[in-house]
């Protein structure tokens, strides 16, 4: 009898050991990718922040350490400049996108869980221009706001051209195509809403907008929190599709249209393998991370604490 | 168990309201606008260019052959070699489908064993990854390019397969709930038979996810394939169908600059997308679904 359990623990140790091989051997991947590309990427940035890269004519490479890759943000007049315009431009386009664009998602949500008429039907377009790639989306956008509505509507200026609507034609269209991840994953969640619940608020006389605001919003909040908190970062990476819209480095008709992730993506992009470049567009993403992070934390605070709670 | 549904169902099949009587408009106002948007591109792209400068909104009078023009001027000089639209489309499709399914299978099976496996090491990865979701770090593009440089992976598109191949982001919490909801008893009588781990998962775990591995691989599929960004810094030698789109939609457009003729080209790329997307939306708009985040 003893033999016997002696033998099923030996079972069960090698089966352990071979569970442990088997995990380690699996897990290997994935995390010497993480390690290579996100740790590694990041201290590389980190010090890439701090060096001053001179190649010469016979491709010598050579690093100083140095701090003017910060300090040049700060002292050089138009670098100053051209970064503070593309931050009031990139504070915009997110408040645009937090009131205009994140309450609409969730009434269109609502909408769709209340399988109200053709509800299944807007989902799917609501959907539809996140399977579109942006470049045919703006192509046709683009030349439907310059070419069609001048010859339907007489009198009407190419809106994209005209200096006074561009930066509120391209916000219609950043706002127009953000509802497809969002409105999915708000309905889902609202489609997992107990029943009793909302019973019990319609006994108690509540109108559909009181249901929304009291009961739906508060039971959906742990995946608007989500939306909002991972949102934070987009301050400094949303492009505002301006790539889609202009194209590179320099094409943009006016430097207030450009975002603080334009700004990075058409300087690094423009770059071209250019390593002297790097330096301080990594220096200007350190300082815009050292600003996300307690921008991050401090809202995922404000939320929880708060925040309405699902009980 | 059906009466249930059936509550569910009355409840949520609510009555008309001022709310969604509003709702209803703009709804309807939003599908006329990418109706109208498409409609007008559809009939441009069928308009010679003379035609079009005369009447940019009429429906055109005679069909104009542009497709065959676009298909055959669609191509794109990069580092002095021509490329012609079907190797953009090889390109994408390689970029595209190596890229989502590397990108799908190390999510899967990352969550699997994290949720499976309850050892320290899960916890550590289950927190790296919600602690990636919340820590913004932005503007590593240049790190990332003199990284992928000096580690002879730049401009190779199998250098991006390995760039995608990272278990971070959202869909790692969809595969894990998923993995955690399954009880414990459809494993443990395969490992009572003797099956090895590595046949759990080939057998129970990945069959059972597969609708879910089919919908995030098709989302990044789908991601891939629209993407011209990630193409343009990390494989500008080998233009994908979106950096060519990008590319001859900008100055570099020379014969398709003309209006009717870059709606032909954003209607060829648009089509097997839609076809696709409306093939499969019910799969991709099923059930996604994503908690809080604690901790």
């Amino acid at each position: 009898m003893s033999e016997m359990m002696e033998r099923q623990k030996t079972k069960k140790k090698d089966f352990r050991v071979k569970s442990k091989i088997f995990y380690a051997a699996l897990m290997a991947v994935p995390v010497l990718q993480f390690i290579v590309f996100y740790i590694g990427v990041n201290i590389n940035s980190i010090l890439l922040a701090f060096q001053d890269i001179e190649i010469s004519s016979d491709a010598v490479k050579t690093v100083t350490w140095t701090w003017k890759n910060f300090t040049g943000w700060f002292t050089n007049e138009t670098s100053r400049s051209l970064v503070l315009t593309a931050t009031g431009t990139s504070l915009k386009v997110y408040a645009i996108t937090l009131f205009t664009g994140v309450p609409l998602g969730l009434l269109f949500s609502y909408y769709i869980y209340k399988k109200m008429p053709c509800a299944s039907g807007f989902r799917v377009v609501l959907f539809m221009p996140s399977i579109i790639s942006s470049i045919v989306m703006v192509l046709i956008y683009k030349y439907c706001v310059n070419d069609a509505l001048p010859a339907i509507f007489k009198g009407l200026p190419k809106l994209l051209d005209n200096a006074d609507t561009r930066f509120g034609v391209i916000a219609f269209y950043n706002v127009y195509v953000s509802f497809g991840t969002s409105v999915l994953m708000y309905s889902n969640k609202m489609a997992g809403i107990s029943p009793e619940i909302i019973e019990a608020a319609n006994l108690d006389g509540a109108t559909q907008l009181q249901e929304f605001w009291h009961v739906v919003l508060p039971l959906t909040f742990p995946t608007i929190s989500i939306f909002l908190i991972t949102g934070v970062a987009t301050l400094f990476t949303n492009q505002f599709n301006l790539y889609s819209f202009y194209g590179g480095y320099k094409t943009v008709p006016d430097s207030s249209l450009e975002t603080l992730g334009y700004y990075m993506y058409s300087r690094a992009e423009a770059a071209k393998l250019d390593q002297t470049v790097y330096p301080p567009l990594a220096a200007l993403g350190l300082i815009m991370t050292a600003i996300a992070v307690p921008l991050t934390f401090g809202l995922k605070f404000t939320l929880e604490k708060f925040g309405p709670s699902e009980d | 168990m059906e009466k249930i549904m059936k509550k569910k169902n009355s409840l949520n099949r609510a009555r008309f309201s001022p709310l969604t009587a509003v709702l209803l408009g703009v709804l309807i106002l939003y599908v006329l606008i990418m109706l109208g948007m498409f409609f007008w591109a559809i009939i441009t792209s069928l308009k010679s260019p003379d035609r079009y400068y005369k009447d940019p909104i009429g429906v055109p009078t005679a069909i104009s052959l542009n497709y065959g023009f676009v298909f055959k001027n669609f191509k794109i000089m990069v580092s002095g070699h021509e490329h012609k639209m079907l190797d953009m489309v090889f390109n994408s499709l390689l970029y595209a489908v190596g890229g989502a399914f590397m990108k799908t299978l190390i999510t899967c099976v990352t969550a699997y064993l994290c949720a499976r496996y309850s050892y320290k090491f899960s916890k550590v990865v289950y927190t790296v990854v919600i602690v990636s979701m919340i820590v913004p770090i932005v503007g590593s593009l240049p790190s990332e390019l003199q990284m992928a440089h000096s580690l002879g992976i730049h401009n190779h598109i199998w250098g991006l397969w390995i760039m995608k191949m990272n278990f971070l982001g959202m869909y790692f919490l969809v595969f894990y709930e998923f993995f955690k909801a399954l009880p414990k008893s459809y494993t443990e009588a395969a490992e009572i038979d003797g099956a090895s781990d590595m046949r759990i998962l080939l057998t129970i775990g990945l069959p059972l996810v597969k609708y879910t591995f089919l919908s995030v691989m098709l989302i990044y599929f789908i991601e891939y394939w629209n993407d011209y960004q990630v193409p343009l810094v990390f494989i500008p030698d080998h233009p994908t169908l979106a950096y060519g789109m990008f590319y001859l939609s900008g100055s570099g457009g020379g014969d398709l600059a003309r209006t009717p003729y870059q709606m032909s080209m954003a209607i060829m790329v648009l089509i097997p997308i839609l076809i696709l997307f409306l093939c499969s939306h019910k799969r991709l708009l099923g059930n996604l679904n994503v908690g809080g985040i604690k901790g």
